[in-house]
């Protein structure tokens, strides 16, 4: 019996049978069953915190069927959107459902010095340079037979540009210190917050590269523009974050609309970065209007409440909890200055350290701001990574 | 998508009638020899082994599908009633 002798010659098999002539009650028995298992296997397979995407909106649901196109084949992806859209969850989708077997490997291309990049991205050889002992391959030739994810492309040093179009036109790579090619069986996936038609324009980015990185592109949408998916996002990171902590927390109503109104400027990292803060702020509690920080409430419009602004701006200066005046009093001018450096604090933080965007952000003028942070001795420091 | 691997046209032809009949969208019939090629960007939801290929083209084709995924389901069309 064939189908028996399959099955110790290849065990992995998922083997159905029928007879022929097919009658139609068995065929349907065996795609129901078909239908079920790739479902299921499409949702139950284990994968990393975070590589899911999640939302319901037309526009996670657009990307979603770009992403079951696109994964089968090899072409090029270059993935755009705003920080914190995630950009690398759609490159994790591309390659789970790829097929590929080797493994997914990413570089961000911004937080490597270019004196290193090089070597990273394609390797060397012992004595290539100071410091280089032995040979080494880079993470091109790590992600043989899989997908190899250049995240922030757009911040490429352009002479690795012209390095990294020639891999992609060849295939090949040469080590640091080597003439030898070597070939590369992988699967490129490029993303970028950056708008490189803009960059080409300034010189900064090369045409031909970005012509061969978009052959597939897909745009992400900014949370605000998608806040069908917010609810379902606040869901997950509270499933999640909960399940880690031991800890229940439920979001009222009232708190719920306003973090749909909300811009979010730092996308869904900054929805993740807030419900891992309420956590800790309210575990076991119930989230109201109240307890969400100053910035989301301030921009609220006809909030009705005075005080509850109020009590919301006290509450994110003090972390979460509710102010209360001392006894003894406090320094009303020391206490507003503390205010004031906070939310300029989080202005930079929210404008990855962009002085004219935290001015418009706070409303006062770049000079005054720049004044500001000087006499508070504040550095800009970027969003969080997650 | 579904791909029918059969030997003769007629009979994958067939195959591919019923199987779109129960609803299935975009059924595909090929030979034990082309079949991979017509899979294009497209993902593979199941193969149907057609009733008329040799022992050494089933070890193949199920060889085959392994190094593509072996989480594709693979359905044995035979003349008798061997499961």
């Amino acid at each position: 019996m064939i189908s028996s002798d399959l099955h110790k010659e290849y065990p992995w098999a998922r083997l159905h049978s029928l007879n022929y002539p097919v009658r139609l009650d068995a065929l349907g028995e065996v795609l129901a069953d078909i239908r079920a298992s790739y479902h299921q296997t499409d949702h139950s397979d284990p994968k990393p915190r975070g590589t899911q995407l999640i939302g319901n909106s037309p526009d996670t649901e657009l990307v979603r069927r770009l992403i079951e196109q696109v994964a089968p084949s090899l072409a090029t992806v270059l993935i755009t959107g705003e920080s914190g859209t995630g950009k690398e969850v759609v490159a994790r989708q591309i390659h789970e459902r790829s097929g590929r077997k080797g493994p997914f490997v990413a570089v961000n291309c911004g937080a490597i010095p270019e004196s290193l990049l090089e070597s990273e991205l394609f390797g060397h050889e012992r004595g290539a340079f100071t410091g280089a002992v032995s040979a080494r391959a880079g993470r091109f030739e790590q992600a043989k037979g899989g997908t190899f994810f250049l995240d922030e492309i757009g911040d490429m040093p352009t002479v690795m540009q012209v390095k990294l179009l020639r891999v992609l036109e060849e295939r090949v790579i040469e080590r640091v210190g080597s003439a030898d090619s070597i070939p590369v069986d992988v699967r490129l996936v490029a993303a970028t917050h950056r708008d490189l038609p803009k960059r080409i324009e300034a010189g900064k980015f090369r045409e031909d590269l970005y012509y061969r990185l978009s052959v597939f592109p897909i745009e992400i949408t900014p949370l605000r523009e998608r806040t069908a998916d917010i609810a379902p996002l606040v869901d997950e990171f509270i499933c999640r974050l909960c399940a880690e902590e031991s800890v229940t927390l439920q979001i009222a109503r009232n708190a719920m609309k306003i973090l749909e109104e909300y811009s979010w400027p730092g996308n869904v990292r900054e929805l993740a970065n807030l419900i891992e803060r309420l956590v800790v702020v309210k575990p076991n509690g119930v989230v109201k209007a109240r307890d969400l920080p100053w910035p989301i409430v301030e921009r609220q419009e006809g909030t009705p409440d005075g005080t509850e602004v109020l009590s919301s701006r006290l509450t994110a200066v003090s972390g979460g909890v509710h102010v209360n005046l001392p006894s003894g009093g406090l320094d009303l001018k020391q206490y507003l200055a503390k205010i004031e450096q906070d939310m300029i604090h989080q202005a930079l933080i929210e404008s990855d350290g962009v002085v004219q965007r935290a001015s418009e952000l706070l409303g006062v003028g770049r000079t005054t701001l720049v004044e500001k942070i000087r006499r508070y001795e504040l550095n800009t420091p970027k969003k969080p990574v997650h | 998508m579904i791909m029918v691997v059969n030997r003769t046209g007629s009979a994958a032809e067939n195959l591919k009638e019923l199987i779109e009949f129960m609803d299935a969208p975009h059924v595909c019939t090929s030979t034990p020899t082309k079949w991979q090629q017509q899979i294009g960007d497209s993902r593979l939801e199941a193969v149907f082994i057609g009733p008329d290929l040799t022992d050494k083209d089933i070890r193949a084709v199920v060889h085959d599908i392994g190094e593509l995924d072996p989480n594709i389901p693979i359905v044995m069309i035979t003349e008798d009633n061997d499961e």
